[in-house]
């Protein structure tokens, strides 16, 4: 019997002992017209309490990743409605509800879909994962280039919208989709935190609309390093920030799950 | 997966047919024996946005949700073997607030004792000790299944000591988690002779993770976005210890566990960082850590009386297939509550979840019967931090008194204090305290009906409020249960008062019980045995089948 325990002893000691790995050094991802952007969606709401964590977290990575990593809010779900008392704007909209209704909802607050693809088995990511999800999709060959130009007319208080596709090389035969968002920077209101409501907490990357439907408009077969041109124009309500705003165009693929396949930002 | 569900399946219709045969009197000489259980939990959603009941494909659209499980098992030529068919249909049980629609093999496994030497492979449920660094188990209610899918040896050293080991990859639904789990347990058995007093039932073990490369690429994106203060350097291998001892002398018995775990990742979810411009963001973050857990349990039992004492400390100590994993997801081990589990209703409305981050908690019950039909009962909880920040209080007293084939009187009351910060993550929000006298009378009309009525009243100023619940169930053995109850919030601290009624009807025979019930239920924490998950509203028809064959 002794010899067991003198075997697990030894089995204890020795097992304990591997190569030390490296932590990778963030950045350099900047710039490129060639490279694979990353859409992360974060769904979040003025009522969850870790959510500021979750965006300042969001923050860092875009600071690291720059205009590669393009960055929606969705406010939307548990813990968007009811606002908090002290919260003056309406910061979801049917917009974040129909893509609960496509991509469910998360079984936690903050969670992000990245490059709605599921890692690890789940397309829903909490904060922890987002770094290296991102990093991953970065990674990846670009079959398509998107270009996004904004025009914004603030006397008519109307954006246009001019998204050039370049497809790159062939991917398949699975169909293109694009869909355009816009998203606002900077609203100030108020936001549940570990510390209480801060009324005066700044929202960032706030998707406030889609100018298609949210699943897409089906494109036409992209022709090989040929450039496509699509327009979009939209009005403007008075209470959005017309400098604050911010134009993503989408292009993924089709249901299920929507798979991104490139994404570009411009303001 | 497919090839394998249906190679097993007509591996079973082979035993089955030579089952059949067997008892046919083709042959005697392998009598097998088949067990199956059937579980069937089906809601028709009625939305009913006034409580919640909405805003889920199930309320939406879907309408419709179910989980049933088929399990079987085949006994023969020394051999067991078991099959589990799962299905999930428009299910809100793994996320409550999503829908899950997937079907197919759930469970299966083979195990076999041969002599001195065992294994099984599979699908496995088990643990280690009371399960403080390794229980692979499932828990339908919380849609948890944490069972291991690899191979499991077991060696008979002689006929008081065992050694076993295990290694494989955690179950996540119809899939596994990439993680290696691996494991020791060496337990015996100690008597000096046989009429002796005393006796002791020691043990070892040792839990080995091993990160897959995926999972410690995203852990090392993460750290590379903290700052210099704040990274680490982790490692694949984690490591858990855990020694522990059940010593039985007479009346009394003694459960001591000590579990250590050396420097690993663990995720802080209400931890502090610095970003790059210097401010503080508190939130989850990757810190590396030693864990521990101390915990022990005495009990002692005597003609009229007994007495329970439980007590541990947790100071980081998080066993899970990947540190990224939140809530109930990927648990490698189960830290045991320290709360009264509680049946009714209001009794169990605030219950506090095991903090991996740290807690200090004892409980201890007394059961006292002056007389033979008469039993008090006296309980208490405290759980702390480990800053001495009070997390949850609970004493309960309860009093029975059973006259056999006449009734039955259970009243009591409990005093609770939960802290509704700390459990619910709501930032200032208040201890909660409420007081709640209850009392449960069974009459046993004759040989065949009774009368049970159930009251609760719970007062408390904060949070949810004051609550009162009535049930009232009408029973003819041993076929029917009707019942009918309804939960009030009388004096709702915000808010409007709602009623939360249930009726419907029970129908057993034999092994078989089918329910349907309507169901109007309110959102809360549901917890069981110190691990909780969010349930939200259910307005609907609730059907629940159990068959076992």
């Amino acid at each position: 019997m002794k010899y067991f325990v003198y075997i697990f002893l030894l089995a204890v000691m020795i097992c304990c002992t591997e190569v030390p790995v490296s932590i990778p050094v963030s950045g350099g991802n900047q710039g490129g017209s060639q490279l694979q952007n990353v859409l992360i969606e974060e769904f979040t709401g003025v009522r969850c309490q870790n959510c500021p964590a979750g965006a300042k977290l969001l923050e860092e990575l875009k600071t690291i990743h720059k205009e590669r990593l393009v960055v929606l809010s969705i406010h939307g779900g548990f813990f968007a409605q009811p606002t908090n008392a002290e919260n003056k704007l309406t910061l979801d909209n049917s917009y974040g509800k129909d893509l609960i209704r496509i991509f469910n909802q998360p079984q936690g607050y903050p969670s992000a879909i990245v490059n709605r693809k599921s890692f690890d088995g789940s397309l829903f990511a909490g904060g922890n994962s987002w770094a290296g999800y991102i990093n991953t999709e970065l990674s990846a060959k670009p079959t398509v280039h998107i270009s996004v130009k904004v025009n914004a007319d603030a006397i008519k208080r109307n954006i246009r919208i001019s998204a050039e596709l370049t497809l790159l090389q062939e991917s398949g035969s699975d169909a293109h989709f694009i869909s355009i968002a816009i998203a606002e920077n900077n609203i100030k209101d108020a936001q549940l935190t570990p510390t209480g409501v801060d009324v005066n907490y700044i929202h960032n990357h706030v998707m406030r609309k889609f100018l298609t439907p949210v699943q897409g408009n089906q494109l036409t077969a992209l022709i090989l390093n040929q450039a496509k041109i699509l327009n979009f124009a939209t009005d403007i309500p008075s209470d959005w920030n017309l400098n604050e705003l911010y134009a993503v165009a989408i292009i993924h693929k089709g249901p299920p799950h929507y798979e991104i396949i490139q994404v570009a930002e411009g303001k | 997966m497919k090839f394998c569900f249906n190679y097993i399946l007509t591996l079973f219709f082979i035993l089955n047919v030579n089952h059949v045969r067997a008892q046919d009197g083709v042959s005697t000489s392998h009598q097998g024996i088949f067990n199956a259980y059937l579980h069937t939990q089906a809601g028709l959603f009625v939305r009913d946005s006034t409580i919640g009941a909405s805003g889920t494909p199930q309320y939406d659209h879907q309408l419709f949700g179910s989980e049933s499980w088929l399990a079987m098992q085949y006994s023969n030529w020394g051999f067991d073997f078991g099959l589990r068919v799962d299905l999930f249909q428009n299910s809100n049980l793994i996320n409550p607030q999503a829908s899950f629609n997937k079907q197919g093999l759930g469970r299966w496994f083979v195990k076999r004792d041969i002599e001195k030497i065992g294994f099984e492979l599979g699908y496995i449920y088990d643990q280690i000790g009371s399960g403080i660094i390794y229980r692979a188990y499932e828990q339908r209610n919380l849609g948890l299944d944490n069972a291991l899918y690899g191979l499991k040896l077991n060696y008979h050293i002689n006929e008081d000591w065992n050694i076993k080991a295990f290694s494989g990859k955690q179950k996540k639904q119809f899939d596994t988690y990439e993680s290696l789990i691996k494991g020791i347990n060496l337990e015996g058995y100690i008597q000096p002779h046989d009429s002796s007093k005393w006796s002791m039932v020691p043990g070892l073990g040792l839990v080995n993770r091993t990160l897959d490369d995926a999972s410690m690429n995203n852990v090392l994106a993460t750290l590379s976005t903290y700052q210099s203060a704040d990274q680490f350097l982790p490692k694949y291998n984690s490591y858990s210890f855990t020694i522990y001892d059940q010593i039985n002398l007479g009346n009394l018995s003694i459960y001591l566990e000590s579990a250590f775990k050396p420097k690993d990742i663990i995720n802080d979810p209400n931890g502090i960082r610095k970003s790059s411009s210097g401010e503080n963001i508190i939130g989850p973050v990757f810190k590396n850590k030693m864990g521990q857990v101390i915990y022990g349990a005495i009990n002692y039992a005597k003609s009229g009386w007994g007495i329970s004492l439980e007590g541990k400390r947790v100071n980081y100590f998080s066993v899970r297939t990947r540190p990224q994993e939140e809530l109930n997801n990927g648990l490698i081990h189960f830290v045991p509550a320290m709360s009264r589990q509680n049946s009714y209703r209001l009794l169990s409305f605030y219950q506090p979840a095991t903090q991996e981050i740290g807690e200090m908690a004892f409980q201890g019950e007394l059961q006292v019967s002056p007389l033979p039909d008469w039993t008090l009962l006296f309980h208490q909880s405290l759980i702390d931090d480990l800053n001495a920040a009070k997390l949850y209080r609970e004493s309960l007293f309860e009093s029975s008194i059973v006259k056999y084939n006449k009734y039955t009187l259970i009243s009591g009351v409990q005093l609770r204090e939960y802290n509704q910060e700390v459990y619910e993550g709501k930032p200032n929000a208040p201890i909660v305290r409420s007081i709640t006298p209850y009392v449960d009378y069974i009459k046993q009309l004759n040989q065949k009906n009774s009368i049970r009525i159930n009251g609760e009243y719970m007062i408390s100023r904060q949070a949810e409020g004051s609550w009162m619940n009535l049930l009232l169930e009408y029973s003819i053995a041993p076929k029917w249960i009707f019942t009918l109850s309804d939960m009030y919030n009388v004096k709702p601290v915000k808010g409007d008062k709602f009623n939360y009624y249930t009726g419907g009807a029970t129908y057993i025979h034999d092994a078989n019980r089918f329910s349907v019930n309507w169901v109007r239920q309110r959102a809360g924490i549901v917890c069981t045995g110190g691990i909780c998950r969010y349930e939200p509203a259910f307005n609907g028809i609730k059907i629940n089948l159990e068959s076992r064959f």
